[in-house]
Formats: structure tokens, C-alpha cells, sequence
């Protein structure tokens, strides 16, 4: 075989490889907010309230106030968020929710078109909690609940 | 509930079948043309500024698997559970594990929702349904309180309400020496939950009550009618961390008798009035624990079924899985046993009847352990393969798990499966 097919296989080779490491690899977002709306009446939530929300454990404060929830359309910010709180992977949500819906046991977060979408959402109904890129934690319009990181 | 009274019910509970049948004539065509579309799947109402948190809104969902299974040995038929008349041999087969169901959850205001479920899967009669397995209306009265009223899945075990959606599952199907006796999928009634913060996890205390709305299969074509079987129980399950643990009782009292005539050509009824079934009572008590965290998730399980009638035995099993997830792939190891008692006939019986006797209760005698090694494979978003060999141990007298031993049937068995599982 001449050298420069066997490099060539071989640079196919490192590429399939690195496709696969940034495949593995954690996602790119490192820290990701918890919040509300800084009209909102909720002022705090404890990292296991958040988590036991967001699997659908529960639906409301404990003071009995419903809460609804938005969740990010599937992507990276999405993934991490939930990893972050709740130590699952994508598939591993999606599985857990599945047998949450099937069952009737819970409806999943509400889902947002966009990061600009769950902001405006936020915004406009107060009591409504969401997720975004920490990039949004010096937002004056928003309160943040829970730092993830 | 006394017996009249349910027997004065039952009609109600026919006549609601109806609407339940329209909604769902109504929802297919939607679910048709979301597949088609393929439009997100989650459509919700647009959002108004005024509340639309709350607006009503209706999304359409499904889950399903196309799986294939086989054993080594053509002595007796594997079935997914006992409500299935008819298993798998040595040639590929699809019926046991495949099937689809559609589901339309429908938020009317922030603290009610309705949810209905079809199925299509392979049932007692040998015929692929459909059927409507949820139609129910969910209220929370409190952060703390909820309840269910109209056809919900079986609370029994804690996956029992899931054991059909492959895809929230890490197996091919549940562990069936624990859960293949369990011929209940959903009944008619109301349940109550209460969730309550406990330390740093959650409490829930559920009671349900209701009847049964299914048949099954009894042997070949003949089936037993379950219908109109009271059914009650609940169960503690206290989350924390990584941890889930459950204790669940549930007790039914059969409404129709086993067509024993049929079954084994004689009324043995007439002979020995114990082993009458109807009006008495079977209970299913099972702990569980399960445990995930990271790629490492364990579950274990064990139960007792006691029958009041002397027709069946009591039988105990338990199970336990282990899976260690490495990015997509997820390898798992299972190990379950069933073991049934002796059995206990305390009516006496003539001597010449005892051989009829002997026979009803052989049927009913299940000791066998099963190993379990497959992989899940998350290839796509929606999308789950599993591949699955059941290695079974068991007494060549080991008959009840199974459909049509022939007298050669030695209790061992080697099952191979694959599936796709999915969610749209």
C-alpha cells in the first residue's frame, strides 16, 4: 500500500477518533442558572425542590402554589442542566420521562423554541421557573434561584 | 364495596367504554398526521400574554416496540406473562414483546389534566386489541394531594404501570418469574396520592381502588374473565438522592369463576368447593428498591402472592438487575427467581378424586431461576436496541411460567431477544 493512502487511512482514521472523544466529552456549556422572573413571588428553591420538579415528582411549592416549568428545546444547554441537577444523561431523561408520561403520572416542563423564547416566557408570566446559559445571570429582569455548575 | 354493589356497577362501567372509544376514533387521525408530518411532537396551544401558562392545551405522544424472540426448545412456549395465550418456540417471533400505544395528555387547567392511552399489543384471545388502557382525569387538590378517577395502569409493583413502554425500561421486558404472573394491566376506579417532604426526599403514600377491566388467557383459547374483580391496595415509595424505595400491598377478589370444565374436562368444583375461585381473595405484596446514579443504576425486587382459593399456589420471586452505562451502550446483568409452595389443600377430598386434584394444582408449579445478559443501546434520540439471552434453570415440573409444555419439557430454557423501542 503507498504511503500517502495508508496516511490518509490513518487521518481518517484520528478523524473518526475525535469525532468520538468530542462525542464523550461533557457538553460545552459548564454552568447553567435556575430562574424566575424578578416580578416573581417565588424567591427561593432548594436544589432537591429543582430536581424533584424537574423529574416530576412534584408540580407545586410547598406552600401549594403551582409552578410551571419550561424546559429549553433539546441542545447542549438542555443536556447540562439536567446533568448538572439530576446527574442523568439525554437518554436517561428521556427515558425516565417517558415512564413518567406513560404512566400519567406527570406532565414534562413546558418546552420554549429558544433561549430569547424562555426569557420572554419568563418574563411574561411570573411564577414560571426556566433554565438558561449563565450568560444571563447579570439580566437585572431575571432571579436566579440556583447556580449549577 | 360489597359484592352487590358491584355487581350493580358493572353496567356503568360498560356503557363508559363508549365515549372512551370515540375520543379515541377522534384523537387517531391526529396522531396519524403528526406521524406523517412529522411535526414536534409536543404541539401546545400558542402562547397568549395574558396567561399562557395556563391555557388548555393537548399534546399527542407515543411509545412502542418491534421486538423479535426465540428460545432453544420446542417443549414448551415462552410467554412475555400469563396473560398471553400463546408464546414462542425456536422460530423468530414477533408477538410477545411488540406492540404500539398512542397517548393524547390533555392540561384543562393548572391543577387538572386528562390522559388516554391506546394500546395495541398481543392479548389473551390472540388478537392484537386495540384497546383503551388510561382514560382518566387527574386533579391536585394541594401541593400535597391528587387524585385519579377513570382507567389507570396497575399500581402493583413499581414499574408495573410501565412494564409495556420498552423504551423508560433498561430490559427486553420485566423479569418474568416476578412479573409474568401479574395479568392485570389497568382497571376502572380512583386513586389518591399524597406526596410529603421527608428529610431530604420525598414521601408518597398512594391508595387505589377499583375493578379489573381485562381477561386472560387460562390455556390455548380458553380464557377467564377478570372483569368486574375488585380491586384495592397502595403503597409507600420514599425517593432520596438515588435511591427508590417501595412497599406495596394489593389485594383482588375475582368476580367470575375459572371455567374449570373447560380447563381440565371435569368439575372438580363439585368435588373439592375450596379451590372455587371466584369470591376470593389473591394478594401481591413486593418490596423494591432501585437505585441510579450516574452510569451505574441497580433495582431489586421481591414479592409474595397468596391466594386464599386452594386452586393456586402461592408463589414468592424476586429479582435484581445491575447496569453500568459507557457512553450510548448500557450491558446488564439480571438475576430472578420464582419458587412456588406446596400445595395447600385443607378440604377433604375423596380418594378417587385425588389424581384430578394433583393435576389442577401441577399446573400451578413454578421453580426456576433465570439469568439474564443483554445491552441497551441508545442509537438515536427516540430510539433504544436491546439485545437479550434469558438463560432459565428450572424443575422439569416448572410448567406454570409457560404455555404448552410437551411431557418432555425438562424446566430449561435458553431465550434470545431483540427489539427496537421507541417514543414519538
Amino acid at each position: 500500500m503507498p504511503s500517502s493512502s495508508r496516511r490518509s487511512v490513518l487521518r481518517t482514521w484520528i478523524a473518526r477518533c475525535a469525532a468520538l472523544a468530542a462525542l464523550l466529552a461533557p457538553a460545552v456549556h459548564a454552568e447553567v442558572i435556575l430562574v424566575t422572573s424578578a416580578d416573581s413571588n417565588v424567591d427561593t428553591l432548594s436544589r432537591e425542590e429543582a430536581e424533584q420538579l424537574y423529574l416530576g415528582r412534584r408540580s407545586s411549592l410547598a406552600d401549594g402554589r403551582p409552578l410551571l416549568l419550561l424546559d429549553l428545546p433539546p441542545g447542549p444547554v438542555r443536556d447540562q442542566f439536567y446533568r448538572l441537577l439530576t446527574g442523568k444523561n439525554p437518554s436517561q431523561i428521556r427515558a425516565y420521562w417517558s415512564r413518567m408520561v406513560f404512566t400519567g403520572r406527570a406532565l414534562p416542563p413546558r418546552e420554549s423554541v429558544s433561549v430569547e423564547d424562555a426569557r420572554r416566557l419568563l418574563l411574561e408570566n411570573p411564577g414560571t421557573v426556566g433554565y438558561l446559559p449563565d450568560t444571563f445571570a447579570s439580566d437585572p429582569s431575571l432571579h436566579i434561584l440556583l447556580h449549577l455548575e | 364495596m360489597d359484592l352487590a354493589n358491584t355487581r350493580q356497577r358493572r353496567p356503568v362501567t360498560r356503557r363508559g367504554r363508549t365515549p372512551a372509544l370515540r375520543m379515541l376514533s377522534a384523537c387517531l387521525p391526529a396522531v396519524l398526521s403528526m406521524v406523517l408530518c412529522s411535526v414536534p411532537q409536543t404541539s401546545q396551544a400558542e402562547p397568549s400574554t395574558a396567561s399562557p401558562a395556563y391555557t388548555p392545551s393537548i399534546s399527542l405522544l407515543g411509545f412502542g416496540t418491534l421486538g423479535f424472540a426465540r428460545s432453544d426448545d420446542d417443549d414448551a412456549e415462552f410467554v412475555r406473562d400469563l396473560s398471553q395465550a400463546y408464546g414462542v418456540r425456536t422460530d423468530w417471533s414477533p408477538k410477545i414483546d411488540s406492540l404500539l400505544g398512542v397517548q393524547a395528555n390533555m392540561r384543562l387547567t393548572p391543577q387538572t389534566n386528562a390522559v388516554v392511552q391506546a394500546l395495541s399489543r398481543y392479548r389473551y384471545d390472540g388478537s392484537y386489541g386495540p384497546e383503551i388502557s388510561w382514560a382518566f382525569l387527574r386533579h391536585e387538590f394541594s401541593s400535597q394531594w391528587a387524585a385519579r378517577a377513570g382507567r389507570m395502569g396497575t399500581d402493583f409493583y413499581m414499574h408495573a404501570d410501565s412494564r409495556l413502554v420498552g423504551y423508560a425500561n433498561l430490559t427486553v421486558r420485566p423479569p418474568q418469574d416476578f412479573y409474568g404472573q401479574l395479568i392485570f394491566s389497568y382497571f376502572d376506579g380512583v386513586d389518591v396520592t399524597g406526596t410529603f417532604p421527608l428529610g431530604n426526599g420525598l414521601l408518597e403514600a398512594k391508595l387505589f381502588a377499583g375493578q379489573a377491566a381485562e381477561k386472560t388467557s387460562m390455556k390455548d383459547s380458553l380464557t377467564w374473565d377478570l372483569r368486574g374483580s375488585d380491586i384495592r391496595g397502595g403503597y409507600l415509595d420514599y425517593t432520596v438522592g438515588p435511591w427508590q424505595l417501595r412497599l406495596g400491598t394489593t389485594q383482588v377478589r375475582f368476580e367470575h369463576e375459572i371455567p374449570i370444565v373447560e380447563l381440565v374436562g371435569a368439575n372438580a368444583f363439585a368435588i373439592a368447593p375450596e379451590l372455587k375461585v371466584k369470591g376470593r381473595k389473591t394478594r401481591y405484596d413486593a418490596i423494591g428498591i432501585a437505585y441510579e446514579d450516574g452510569p451505574l443504576e441497580i433495582q431489586a425486587m421481591a414479592n409474595r402472592v397468596v391466594h386464599d382459593s386452594e386452586f393456586y399456589r402461592d408463589t414468592r420471586s424476586a429479582y435484581v438487575i445491575g447496569a453500568y452505562r459507557i457512553g450510548s451502550v448500557t450491558p446488564y446483568l439480571g438475576y430472578s427467581q420464582i419458587r412456588s409452595s406446596a400445595p395447600d389443600i385443607r378440604s377433604p377430598i375423596p380418594s378417587g378424586a385425588r389424581p384430578l386434584i394433583d393435576l389442577i394444582t401441577s399446573n400451578f408449579y413454578a421453580h426456576q431461576n433465570t439469568v439474564a445478559l443483554g445491552v441497551r443501546w441508545d442509537v438515536a434520540p427516540r430510539i433504544a436496541l436491546k439485545g437479550q439471552i434469558d438463560r432459565i434453570d428450572g424443575k422439569p415440573e416448572s410448567i406454570f411460567p409457560y404455555r404448552g409444555e410437551t411431557p418432555d419439557w425438562d424446566g430449561d430454557m435458553t431465550v434470545f431477544s431483540v427489539t427496537m423501542d421507541f417514543v414519538f
